[in-house]
């Protein structure tokens, strides 16, 4: 069974669910959002990555071929060398590509022929069982071997083969220059590249141990997708970490590029986010449980209370229990719940006593009630018919007339009439005679039906009179009232003697005008009697009866009304003398004399009805009222202020001074108030005192005192009201606390909180909400229109007025709100919000709005830097795919050239020492090709393809070695140097080569930019050169600063400095990649390269470099 | 990918009631071999032997619910590094370790072993100077004696080879020394003659064109090299740039896969004797065969065999007991004796050496044949 929701769980677990709900869902869905986005970012941004590094390890690839296809070339097809110099010849390839370890030429059996470098061992060896042996002589076609330990160096190597007519060229690729292609790739923290060959065999991988013991890892499913054609992203598992690899192939070779990153890293930030919004929500749970089990239990204590107090009347306890005064509502529950208790005592206690009287009624009756069931048995009688039926209870109840022993032809009658009740629901009446126990009697029989709650008859009841007496008495009166139509003359005051014996009245003749009648020939009692006012008749009687009773008093007098045949009424005063008394002291004659005092009656009837208003009036007000003398002693009260005093009556009170009273402890503290009013003849008005009753009880009184004059203005007493108040006190004490409840949760939210009135003006605010928008007093804002706010778009006003919230995540700028003076804030810069707005509805009428605010500021600027460093990423993607593309190029070229190169030295050795001029041109040849060799090596360095070593060096002598080299240039220009380094920096890790070039770089085009200003001397033609150590983050850095006062750079192409091929120069002076290059060196060292430049002032360019990069010292590198 | 929307929620809705989650954990194996270097075709073969094992054993369950994890330690053929990988896997607290490749190594490291109480199952190390000791070292290839009488045998009796130089590696001399004296007993009770002896150190850039010139002037009948596959292949190139003739024999340490592409036709022809036959048609080997193939890209080799072979004994081993205790483990296995192999059953005496029938082998096009 589903046990009942308690009021005080609902109320907990909605509060709580109004405080989690938003932040979890708002959590939730931000959490959606950036898993979705990461996930397509990482594994575009992964694919891609392999990508490039494929086209670059395709380009690696390249290179050994085009040099063995010119090597073919020159040995085969043109026969340029012959066979005795082919050793040297594969030397000097050798010497030029360090990629090759070593170039051989086998024969068509497999055997070594010729080799460089040459050695014993190797020469005329029998390669005939290697694999690419047998494969390029199978194919006829370049081939790339799979990776196999070598003989000579024991180390894993790979070969390039290519076929020629009998012979075959074999060259072995240094495999570490593959492994420098992947080597500084890095993914987060433990993300990297790896390449393998056709098998699954790794070929590089950052940890080169793995390579050398030629790992295969041909069963990780991204490598077997990678193996059977697959290109893509995939998730896969190695030894219980999931990993995300997206893998490449090469297509040359078949060999596969694969980029793998642990998932848990990849989606880091997600799992952060998700540890921020679970502990959030988690705090935010165990604040709203405290403050609501904290709130809960105050406001349902007295619930509580209440429950257990019906609990005990329900099961018949009545006795009052006080209750402590909390709330209203809750107060007014049991303040309606005493009443009606009270009213359930005295009713059932009524109905006890009603029950009693009724039966007593029954028991003591002289007349015969019976009660019948439907079937005509008696279920009742009382002792009366007992009596005379001469039956006990034994014999009759339970039994039918007929079955108790009454006659046959009675019992029929009587059952007959008893049905006919049951089935018409209508009494019936009859009088019959009956033969009872005491001889012959006259019996009045009425039945009655009684009905149940239906309405259906339930019982009927039955009530028989003897009347045989009855009959008897009325004769009697008849003949009394005879005798009395004797005394009824007299005009005004008629004078009448009656004999009571023989109800004869003798009177004046005026009696009958009195009764507004014409002379009556005949005395009759009733004409009279029935003239007698019905009210009066009973009082009247009364007072005769005792009078004429035995030892009643001789006289008598009282006021009647009587009712002429017109229907006016009419008061007669009737004095009258018992003159005649019969042996039992019974009056028997009586004489006296009546008088019409209509008039004088009128008034005092008049005058009472006044005061009988005055004193309901008084008694029914709830406020007490009260009148006393000059010395404080009651003249007077109303019912609730004799109630209020503990007593019953007002009359009890009157007479009594206040220390006579239950408040007789406070009482001079009334008696001075009663002398103050006294003594200034002034009303004390409105003002409130406490009062303890004896037992306890405290009270509030509103008490208005003033004093009583007489006409001629003198003071005779004081009139007081007072009010108690003390519900209302109380009342206003639980809202007051109730109140600061709520203020408190208010208060305290972290939410700014506000609430507005229905025309949306702003009606208070929390704490929080001042602090949000940098406002000093809540003064300032209050009143502050809702619609007035930019951010709250007048349609929302449709949606609020149906009742719905409306969510708006917006921003705000303060130096905006400062600019409009939208409202008065100390803050500034711009902040971004979530907005929840919902309608306040009361009685189905909008009366306000709620607006609950929270600033997210931080989360939004993460999301905006994120998305910076995406720009910034793409940008240097960009940068690096034309840097791949100038390294492609270059390397084409780089082909070439040396083929040029070599041929121009092949002429240059042939031509007789005597040609001079062929000489000359030949050695021209080589000279112009070392140039364009020379820019092949720059663009390379752009590319970042040709590794310098690094060491430790000084920022000092890195300036030195710079300047010692353009020192002439600078002087020749006549610009003035200025060099500004402290003694004390330290040596950080960099190729110092590279470092030096980027400085020749920045001092070079700052001389550019003064000859363009000053095309002549000048005191301002400077370039100053400063280096300082500064600390970011934890880290140490240094500064160089590169400053001129040359032109500056436009506006307009600070953006594309930076970009390789851009230039503002002659073609001739510069290529347009020094700046491209130098960025390139400075972020390879993880520093940064940023300027800031003012057209017509000079530019300054910042060289920033950190003292420990985190390369490994140079001994280790180069033992790799 | 969606698993991590479902992981966001649960994660959001159950933080407060965290569970840990109690999964077995696997049982470790150590693995050590020389896996770079001139000789590390040997510990490459072994390495996927003992990976293909593991995966077969871990695919039907592992043991009593509880997967094998087989961690792999390179020893670079250097007895220090052997010595501190072998300290490293027993640090990990492994079960028992699958190695060393080699007779040199596994000398170098059985103090250690002995002290520590880690059992050490050796597939290829041969050396008589480890048999016949009731020690935590069990191996799976015969010892090497053997093969040298019965090299000793072939060279005299189907060869009629009466005078034979002996070229060895002295990088392995505890095994390649204790050969040469086998053999020469051996031979020399067969009244043949040990012409000369060469010796070599691999990995020190050994001229072998230079190495192989006395022979010229010796003239054995016959020639034995007992090195790895790298250096005798070389070798053989170097003797066939002498003379063509001379019949050669090896060391069954030296045929693998690197012989026959480093020795080209220098080794087609050359001798030697072993247990196992590449050629074989057994039906488990033929499958072990193809999932190395297909899995490593591996032919197999008797290294890749016996690995294999070790990691199923010693599986058979903890399926009979309940402590994975070095000492238990080994008594279970001498107590078993008989274990099914690939080819034949191998049968482990109570020291943990294993007893086996030679055959003689040769190269034929490429490929080891058994000859008839």
């Amino acid at each position: 069974m589903k046990p009942r929701s308690s009021l005080r769980n609902i109320l907990t677990i909605n509060f709580v669910l109004v405080t989690i709900l938003p932040i979890l869902g708002i959590g939730l869905l931000s959490l959606q959002i950036m898993t979705v986005g990461l996930e397509k970012e990482i594994s575009e941004r992964n694919l891609l990555l392999a990508n490039s590094i494929s086209g670059e390890v395709e380009r690696f690839l390249d290179e050994p071929l085009h040099i063995l296809k010119h090597v073919e070339d020159v040995i085969d097809t043109k026969q340029l060398i012959t066979s005795d110099q082919r050793n040297a010849y594969l030397d000097s390839i050798i010497q030029h590509y360090q990629f090759f370890d070593t170039i051989m030429i086998l024969d068509h059996t497999g055997i070594v022929r010729h080799l460089a470098p040459y050695s014993e061992d190797l020469f005329l060896l029998d390669m005939s069982g290697q694999d690419f042996f047998r494969a390029t002589s199978d194919l006829r076609a370049p081939y790339w071997s799979s990776i196999f330990i070598s003989t000579r160096s024991g180390e894993p190597t790979l070969t390039l083969s290519i076929p020629f007519k009998n012979e075959m060229i074999v060259g072995y690729l240094n495999l570490s220059a593959l492994n420098a292609i992947i080597a500084e790739i890095k993914i987060g923290s433990q993300g990297y590249a790896l390449i393998t060959d056709n098998k699954g065999t790794l070929i590089a991988h950052r940890s080169e141990s793995l390579v050398s013991q030629r790992e295969n890892i041909g069963f990780h499913y991204a490598i077997q997708q990678g193996l059977s054609g697959q290109d893509g992203t995939f998730e896969y598992q190695v030894n219980g970490i999931n990993l995300l690899g997206s893998v490449v192939p090469v297509s040359r070779t078949g060999w596969l590029v694969g980029v793998t990153q642990p998932v848990d890293e990849s989606f880091s930030s997600v799992i952060r986010m998700r540890n921020i919004i679970g502990i959030g929500a988690l705090s935010a749970l165990v604040i709203a449980i405290i403050i609501a089990l904290f709130s809960l239990k105050k406001t349902l204590q007295p619930l509580l209370h209440l429950t257990e107090y019906s609990q005990k009347i329900a099961h018949g306890d009545y006795r009052a229990v006080p209750l402590e005064q909390h709330y209203q509502e809750i107060d007014q529950l049991t303040e309606s719940f005493n009443v009606m208790r009270e009213a359930v005592n005295s009713r059932e206690e009524a109905l006890r006593q009603s029950e009693e009287d009724f039966r007593s009624l029954a028991e003591n009756s002289q007349d015969y009630i019976m009660r019948y069931d439907e079937e005509c048995r008696h279920l009742y009688e009382n002792p009366a018919a007992l009596q005379v039926s001469g039956l006990t209870e034994e014999d009759i109840i339970g039994k039918t007339h007929l079955e108790a022993g009454f006659d046959e032809d009675l019992s029929n009658d009587w059952e007959e009439k008893i049905t006919h009740v049951f089935k018409t629901g209508e009494s019936i009446q009859t009088i019959f005679d009956w033969e009872g126990s005491e001889g012959k009697v006259y019996l009045d029989w009425r039945l009655f039906p009684e009905f149940d709650l239906s309405g259906r008859v339930k019982t009927v009841l039955g009530i028989s009179r003897d009347i045989t007496k009855l009959a008897k008495a009325e004769e009697a009166i008849r003949l009394n009232e005879e005798r009395l139509r004797l005394s009824t003359e007299a005009a005004n005051v008629a004078v009448w003697e009656y004999d009571i014996v023989a109800d004869h009245m003798e009177h004046s003749s005026n009696y009958d005008d009195l009764y507004g009648l014409e002379v009556q020939k005949v005395w009759n009692t009733g004409t009279y009697l029935d003239a007698t006012h019905l009210d009066d008749r009973q009082a009247s009687d009364r007072i005769i009866e005792e009078v004429f009773a035995p030892g009643g008093s001789n006289f008598y007098s009282f006021d009647y009304r009587i009712i002429w045949p017109d229907e006016s009424v009419h008061w007669l005063m009737i004095s009258g003398e018992v003159t005649k008394r019969d042996d039992n002291g019974n009056g028997i004659l009586v004489r006296g004399c009546l008088i019409d005092i209509t008039d004088r009656k009128m008034m005092e009837e008049e005058l009472k009805k006044q005061k009988d208003m005055f004193e309901l009036v008084i008694n029914l007000m709830p406020i007490r009222i009260f009148w006393k003398d000059i010395n404080s002693v009651y003249l007077g009260c109303n019912s609730s202020f004799a109630k209020a005093a503990g007593e019953t009556e007002t009359e009890n009170v009157i007479g009594k001074n206040d220390f006579e009273l239950i408040w007789g402890q406070e009482a001079e503290k009334y008696i001075e108030d009663d002398r103050q009013v006294l003594r200034s003849g002034m009303p004390k008005l409105g003002y409130e005192e406490d009062y303890t009753t004896p037992d306890g009880k405290f009270f509030w009184w509103r008490t208005n005192k003033m004093p009583l004059k007489d006409n001629e203005g003198n003071i005779f007493g004081i009139l007081a009201t007072a009010e108690d108040i003390t519900e209302r006190k109380s009342a206003e004490e639980a809202l007051k606390k109730s109140e600061e409840n709520f203020r408190n949760i208010f208060e305290q939210s972290p939410l700014a909180i506000q609430i507005y009135d229905k025309d949306g003006k702003l009606f208070d605010a929390n704490e929080q909400t001042l602090t949000l928008f940098g406002i000093d007093d809540k003064s300032h804002v209050l009143g502050f229109n809702m619609w007035a706010d930019p951010n709250m778009p007048a349609e929302n006003a449709e949606i609020l007025k149906n009742g719905e919230a409306v969510f708006i995540p917006t921003n705000l700028d303060f130096d905006t709100v400062k600019k409009t003076g939208l409202f008065p804030s100390k803050r500034s810069g711009i902040i971004y919000l979530d907005m929840y707005v919902c309608p306040l509805i009361g009685d189905r009428e909008l009366i306000g709005y709620l607006v609950q605010i929270i600033e997210v500021t931080e989360r939004v600027r993460a999301e905006k830097e994120k998305h910076q460093m995406e720009v910034h990423l793409r940008h240097r993607q960009k940068l690096e795919s034309i840097g791949t593309l100038a390294g492609g190029v270059a390397h084409e070229i780089n082909n070439p050239i040396m083929g040029i190169m070599n041929y121009a030295q092949l002429i240059y050795d042939r031509i007789d020492p005597t040609e001079s001029r062929l000489r000359e041109f030949s050695a021209g040849i080589i000279e112009e090709s070392e140039r364009v060799a020379e820019i092949v090596r720059n663009l390379l360095t752009f590319a970042r393809q040709e590794k310098h070593f690094h060491s430790l060096a000084k920022m000092t002598d890195i300036v030195d070695n710079t300047l010692s080299l353009i020192q002439t240039i600078i002087k020749r220009d006549q610009i003035i140097l200025e060099i500004n380094i402290p003694d004390a920096l330290p040596k950080f890790r960099c190729r110092s080569q590279q470092i030096q070039q980027v400085l020749i770089n920045l001092i070079t085009n700052a001389r550019d930019a003064l000859n363009e200003r000053y095309p002549e001397y000048d005191p301002d033609k400077i370039i100053n050169i400063s280096v300082k150590l500064f600390e970011k983050e934890g880290h140490r850095w240094l500064r160089t600063t590169v400053e001129d006062s040359g032109a500056g750079i436009p506006v307009e192409i600070r953006e594309r400095i930076f970009d390789p091929f851009y230039t503002t120069k002659d073609r001739t002076t510069g290529t347009g990649l020094g700046l491209s290059i130098s960025l390139g060196i400075v972020q390879d060292h993880h520093g940064k390269l940023t300027f800031e430049s003012e057209e017509g002032k000079g530019t300054r360019f910042y060289l920033d470099l950190p003292v420990d990069n985190g390369w490994k010292l140079p001994e280790i590198e180069n033992k790799l | 990918m969606k698993k991590i929307y479902v992981v966001n929620i649960l994660y959001m809705l159950f933080m407060l009631f965290l569970m840990g989650c109690s999964s077995e954990q696997p049982i470790k194996i150590g693995f050590v071999a020389g896996l770079s270097g001139r000789m590390s075709e040997l510990g490459v073969s072994e390495r996927a032997g003992a990976l293909l094992a593991v995966e077969e054993i871990n695919a039907s369950g592992g043991i009593n619910g509880r997967l094998l994890e087989l961690i792999v330690k390179d020893d670079q053929n250097d007895p220090e590094v052997a010595l501190r990988v072998d300290q490293e896997l027993i640090d990990e607290e492994v079960v028992a370790i699958i190695g060393h490749a080699t007779s040199t190594m596994s000398l170098a490291v059985i103090p250690l072993i002995n002290q520590q109480e880690m059992l050490l199952i050796a597939p290829t190390a041969s050396t008589p100077r480890l048999s016949g000791l009731d020690d935590f070292f069990i191996r799976i290839t015969p010892v090497s004696d053997a093969e040298m009488t019965a090299i000793a045998e072939f060279a005299m009796h189907n060869f009629k080879l009466n005078t034979m130089s002996v070229i060895y590696d002295l990088a392995n001399k505890d095994l390649t020394e204790t050969n040469l004296n086998d053999f020469q007993s051996a031979y020399e009770s067969l009244s043949g003659t040990v012409a000369s002896t060469i010796t070599f150190t691999s990995g020190t850039n050994t001229s072998f064109s230079t190495l192989v010139t006395p022979l010229k002037d010796t003239k054995p009948d016959g020639i034995l090299i007992l090195a790895g596959s790298i250096d005798a292949a070389l070798i053989s190139q170097q003797i066939r740039k002498l003379d063509t003739d001379t019949p050669i024999f090896m060391a069954g340490w030296a045929t693998t896969t690197d012989l026959i592409q480093h020795g080209g036709q220098a080794v087609e022809g050359i001798n030697f004797v072993q247990v196992v036959d590449m050629n074989s048609q057994e039906p488990a080997f033929v499958a072990f065969a193809e999932k190395l193939e297909t899995t490593f890209n591996l032919e197999p080799n008797f290294g890749a065999i016996y690995a294999y072979q070790a990691v199923y004994m010693l599986y058979t081993a903890m399926q009979n007991t309940t402590d994975y205790e070095a000492a238990t483990l080994k008594r279970a296995i001498i107590e078993q004796q008989i274990f099914p192999g690939l080819q034949n059953d191998l049968v482990i005496d109570e020291f943990g050496d294993p007893t086996g029938n030679f055959k003689l082998f040769t190269i034929k096009d490429g490929i080891f044949v058994k000859e008839e």
